[in-house]
């Protein structure tokens, strides 16, 4: 069950970076000032963002069910965000090859709770 | 900015009672309203109807700042406890 | 208009936040602490060290028996029993019993007795532990973030319920005022000043907010029949009795016969649990052990609900029968548990119960960041008056003192108290008020000193002896205990919660140690531009 639990929480810190690159801040933050991301770019990343999200949601309720799953959850998703901020703060370019941690635990994550 | 006259000194007094005060007066009659009105067990009605207070109170003291005036405030803490209140005690009394 | 309930929410959420800001602070402070309480007392009890160090291979059947065994001996007439069952976070035997008080018992003299009315068993020895020392453990930490102390309890539960609703009515209004809450949803700009602390309220404050919604709302809820009676008063008039009765139908009671029936053997009834739920049972209580309307509840281990009510089988105690399983309860009263229950968290395994203890940290840091921003924000409006040698106003003053004695005063009274829990005599009288008395004492005299002295330099001070105070506990411990550090990595896992206590203390005391350096470093930066950095009024927290 934890690694279930360590795979939500790659899928939610990668779910944060991919959408934290979409913003005009970071994006510049990590691209030089004044970049902007282009549409695709951007559409392209919020929606990998938000389903490394909803696949952390499910990682959560497999490891621990429906009733305590949300809860775990939430604490992982404030893990990943504090994560995200401060990289974004102090090793921005690490921010964007972190995303890819997305890929490898959304595959584990599928294959554990399809089990 | 305002300054920091008297009248904007008593607005604030008067908004801060009619918030702590009047809002406790008005969700205690929301609230008991909320529990007779709900068509559920006793413990039921009263379990959720003391959940629901405490949002209640909150969106009551959020709104006596947020509206225009204190007056407005002090007008609508009063006039919905009165109303509030003569339909609980119409409910108490019947059968 | 939107741009006056920006202004007006603002306005709410400084005014909310900061007049009971100090007092959240102990609250977030013991709360959070309380996530560990059992850990905690178990550190303050090192008699109970050795016997724990021992990895346990009784079943529960067997360590139920070895209690019941002791207090048919020591308590055979007691009105009720308790057993603690060995599990992960507590691997002895714990029990503790009640008796009918006493004609012209005050609450005082039963509490007092109540507290001798236990011991603790060796599960492999069967026989009782050391006595440990009287403490009252986590458990003060745990009562002092609701009942507060030095006043009755519910004097205690009035004020923090009333600071709660404060706070319930700040972070929503926070939330309505925060205008570029996505936007700024990863931003963290250190080294910008005014723009830091705010960057730095919102990161603890958004990036945990349905913790603190959650913890906030559900810890006004453990008391809402107190704070807000109108219902219940509505529906039952004054049969307060029958409410409780009914909204927790599983808390009765049956009256004792008075008439004498030997208790039946509980292990074959924790067999049969233990195979019902697929789990030991971790709690067992007797209810009128030795009489004919003897109970015996078996509680099965938190972790499957969020409700803190935990399911029970129980037995009849005299035949041993199984009794028709407790109420079922409506989703209504399910609910009302389970709110309850996501408060005291009893459900969270290790990995859970972090993610809780974090964001009780991070609650701390969003309390203290917001009194910190209000004074630089304030501060900065005396910015010509001090340029010219004057002085801030009183506000400033007094917010300036009291962040100190509250964000730096309140880690040293923790630690002062873990250090009284080691170094007073262990015989002393009165023990466990003189280990509470040493905490208000340490936090009395770090806020007296602030309010004397709001300066950097007092800062410096408060947050370097926090730091030496805390991280100096592993060493107090290796010096006055035999578990020190070293023990858990090679004895059993029994002393872990021993090591874990050390290396969190060991942590926030680094933590506070580090905000020393950092503050005493602008203040050498101010020096090396030229501004004045250590006069009576200096600007404690402004960037370099």
């Amino acid at each position: 069950m934890s690694i279930l639990i360590l795979g939500g929480l790659a899928l939610a810190f990668s779910g944060f970076a991919a959408t934290s690159i979409t913003m005009d801040r970071h994006y510049a933050d990590i691209h030089g000032r004044g970049k902007e991301a282009s549409r695709a770019t951007r559409l392209r990343l919020r929606t990998l963002g938000w389903t490394g999200l909803a696949l952390s949601f499910m990682a959560c309720i497999g490891a621990s069910g429906w009733h305590i799953g949300p809860v775990l959850w939430c604490g992982i998703l404030s893990l990943a965000a504090w994560s995200v901020t401060l990289l974004l703060r102090y090793h921005p370019r690490k921010v964007m090859q972190g995303a890819w941690i997305g890929l490898p635990a959304a595959l584990l994550t599928a294959a554990l709770l399809l089990r | 900015m305002t300054s920091i006259t008297w009248r904007y000194r008593g607005g604030v007094a008067a908004r801060t009672v009619a918030a702590i005060a009047g809002g406790y007066v008005l969700t205690s009659i929301a609230s008991a309203l909320v529990a007779i009105a709900l068509p559920l067990p006793r413990a039921d009605a009263v379990s959720i109807a003391t959940l629901l207070s405490i949002v209640i109170y909150t969106c009551i003291i959020l709104w006596v700042f947020a509206t225009a005036s204190a007056l407005r405030a002090w007008i609508g803490v009063a006039a919905s406890s009165a109303v509030l209140g003569a339909v609980l005690w119409l409910a108490g009394r019947m059968p | 208009m939107k741009e006056g309930l920006r202004q007006s929410m603002a306005w709410v959420h400084t005014w909310s936040g900061l007049l009971v800001c100090w007092l959240l602070l102990l609250v977030f402070m013991g709360g959070t602490a309380a996530y560990y309480k059992h850990e905690i007392t178990f550190w303050m009890k090192p008699e109970l060290h050795q016997a724990a160090d021992a990895p346990s291979r009784v079943t529960p059947a067997e360590s139920a028996t070895l209690a019941v065994r002791e207090l048919q001996q020591r308590a055979p007439n007691a009105n009720a029993w308790y057993l603690d069952l060995p599990h992960e976070r507590n691997p002895l035997i714990y029990a503790s019993w009640t008796n009918p008080p006493r004609k012209g018992m005050t609450r005082e003299e039963r509490r007092a007795a109540f507290r001798t009315q236990n011991f603790t068993l060796d599960p492999m020895t069967g026989e009782k532990t050391a006595a440990p020392r009287d403490t009252r453990g986590g458990e003060f930490l745990y009562r002092l973030h609701f009942d507060l102390y030095y006043m009755s309890a519910i004097w205690g539960r009035w004020i923090v319920g009333v600071a709660s609703m404060c706070m319930l009515v700040a972070i929503v209004s926070g939330v309505i005022t925060h205008k570029r809450i996505f936007k700024d949803f990863f931003t963290f700009r250190p080294k910008k000043g005014q723009r830091s602390w705010l960057d730095a309220h919102n990161a603890s404050a958004v990036l945990a907010l349905p913790f603190h919604l959650m913890i906030t709302y559900t810890g006004i809820v453990t008391l809402m029949f107190m704070y807000m009676p109108a219902p219940t008063k509505a529906l039952y008039g004054a049969e307060q009795n029958t409410m409780f009765s009914e909204v927790f139908p599983n808390a009765e009671r049956v009256k004792p016969a008075k008439e004498f029936a030997p208790l039946a053997d509980v292990a074959p009834m924790l067999v049969q649990a233990e195979r019902a739920w697929g789990a030991a049972p971790s709690r067992v209580v007797v209810i009128n052990p030795n009489d004919a309307h003897a109970r015996i509840e078996l509680h099965r281990p938190a972790g499957q609900q969020l409700s803190n009510i935990e399911p029970t089988m129980t037995f009849d105690g005299a035949s041993g029968a199984l009794l028709s399983g407790p109420k079922a309860m409506s989703a209504s009263l399910d609910a009302r548990a389970a709110i309850y229950g996501l408060h005291v968290a009893h459900f969270a395994d290790p990995l859970l119960r972090a993610l809780f203890f974090m964001c009780g940290l991070a609650g701390t840091a969003m309390v203290a960041t917001g009194a910190l921003l209000w004074g630089v924000k304030e501060r900065q409006k005396y910015a010509k008056v001090l340029a010219k040698g004057g002085k801030v106003g009183f506000g400033v003053r007094l917010v300036d003192a009291l962040n100190i004695g509250a964000i730096a005063g309140l880690p040293i009274a923790f630690a002062a108290y873990f250090w009284a829990n080691r170094l007073l005599p262990v015989e002393m009288a009165a023990r466990t008020n003189a280990e509470a008395n040493v905490f208000f004492i340490a936090w009395g005299l770090a806020a007296l000193l602030a309010q004397i002295r709001p300066t950097r330099a007092m800062w410096r001070v408060q947050l370097m002896l926090g730091a030496v105070l805390m991280a100096g506990i592993p060493v107090l411990n290796a010096i006055t205990t035999d578990t020190h550090l070293g023990v858990p990595l090679f004895g059993g896992p029994g002393l872990r919660p021993v090591a874990a206590f050390d290396l969190v203390v060991l942590a926030l005391g680094l933590l506070l140690g580090w905000a020393a350096w950092w503050l005493g470093r602008k203040a050498n930066k101010q020096a090396a531009a030229g501004q004045p950095a250590n006069r009576a009024q200096s600007a404690p927290l402004e960037a370099a």
